[in-house]
C-alpha cells in the first residue's frame, strides 16, 4: 500500500473521519485521568499550596501552542517545496487549535501568577514571546482567510508561518536567555524532574490529553476544509447525496 | 471561608473548559453548514440541468 496515497484530499478524507472518535475518546479519558491524578492523587505544594495545580492545564497548553506551530511550519514547507495540497489544509486546520492554546496558556499563566507573583502580568520574556505565538496564529488566521484564491492563501501563510517559526525557540529559551520572573523548563531531557512523581505524572497525562485533543480537533476541522474547497468534484457531491 | 487559590485554580479550568466547548461547538456547525453547501450546490445545479 503507497501511504502517499493519503495525501490526496480524497483519500484523505475517509481516513481522517474514522480517526476522530479514536483521538477524541483517548483525550476524554486521559484528561480524565490527569484531572484525578492531579487534583486527588498529587500532593499539596509545600510552597505554593493549592494554586500550583493550575500546572496542569498550563504546561501541557504552552507545550501545545509551541509544538502546533512547529508542525504548522512543517507543513509550510511541504506547501512550499511539494505543492501538497493537503499541507495548507493541515496548517489551516491546526491554527485555530493553536491559537487557542497560546490563549489558553496566557490566561492560566496570568491566573497562576497573580496570587504567586503578585501581578497578572509583566513584560517579561516568557510571557511578551507567547503574547507573539498568540499574535502569529491570529496573523496567520486572517491571512489566509482574507485571500480568496486558496492556494494563493496557502502560500501566503506558508511565508508568515516560516518566517515567524523563529519566535518558538526564543520562547523556549526565554527564561535561559534572559533574567525572567516566569520559572525555568518544568521538564527536562537532560536533568532529573524536580516535582514530585505524581505531579510530574498528572502533567505528562495531561499533555498526552491535549496532544490526543489537538490531533482529534484538527483532523475534524480538515475534513470541513476539504468538504469547502472540494465541493465541485463528484466524490464530495456523492457523500452529500 | 473558601481557600482564594481555589478561586485562581475555578478561572483556570473555567476559561479552558469554555475554550474547548466553544471550539466543538464551531468544528461541528462547520461541518454542518460545509456539508449543507454541497448539497445545495448540487442540488441547484441539478435544477439547472433540468
Amino acid at each position: 500500500m503507497n501511504p502517499f496515497r493519503f495525501a490526496a484530499p480524497q483519500a484523505f478524507y475517509p481516513l481522517a473521519g474514522a480517526m476522530v472518535p479514536w483521538f477524541g475518546g483517548a483525550a476524554a479519558l486521559l484528561a480524565v485521568v490527569g484531572l484525578v491524578i492531579g487534583f486527588v492523587l498529587a500532593p499539596t505544594d509545600f510552597q505554593q499550596g493549592e494554586v500550583y495545580r493550575i500546572i496542569f492545564i498550563h504546561v501541557p497548553s504552552a507545550w501545545m501552542a509551541m509544538f502546533i506551530y512547529l508542525v504548522m511550519a512543517g507543513y509550510a514547507l511541504l506547501t512550499l517545496v511539494m505543492r501538497a495540497r493537503l499541507s495548507g489544509m493541515m496548517a489551516r486546520a491546526l491554527a485555530p487549535t493553536g491559537a487557542l492554546m497560546a490563549a489558553i496558556s496566557l490566561w492560566t499563566g496570568a491566573v497562576w501568577g497573580k496570587p504567586t507573583w503578585g501581578t497578572w502580568w509583566v513584560w517579561d520574556a516568557r510571557l511578551t514571546s507567547t503574547l507573539i505565538l498568540l499574535f502569529l496564529y491570529l496573523g496567520y488566521v486572517a491571512l489566509v482567510t482574507a485571500i480568496e484564491d486558496p492556494q494563493r492563501g496557502d502560500r501566503a501563510g506558508a511565508l508568515l508561518l516560516l518566517v515567524g517559526v523563529v519566535n518558538i525557540p526564543v520562547i523556549y529559551f526565554s527564561v535561559r536567555w534572559w533574567n525572567t520572573l516566569h520559572q525555568g523548563a518544568s521538564v527536562s531531557l537532560t536533568a532529573a524532574p524536580t516535582m514530585a512523581a505524581t505531579m510530574l505524572a498528572g502533567m505528562l497525562v495531561m499533555s498526552l490529553a491535549a496532544w490526543m485533543y489537538t490531533i482529534a480537533a484538527a483532523l475534524h476541522r480538515v475534513r470541513s476544509i476539504i468538504l469547502e474547497r472540494e465541493r465541485h468534484t463528484r466524490w464530495v457531491r456523492a457523500l452529500a447525496g | 471561608m473558601t481557600d482564594p487559590h481555589w478561586t485562581y485554580i475555578a478561572l483556570a479550568y473555567g476559561f479552558a473548559a469554555a475554550c474547548l466547548a466553544i471550539e466543538c461547538v464551531l468544528l461541528v456547525r462547520r461541518r454542518r453548514a460545509a456539508l449543507a453547501r454541497v448539497a445545495r450546490e448540487r442540488h441547484l445545479d441539478e435544477t439547472d440541468a433540468d
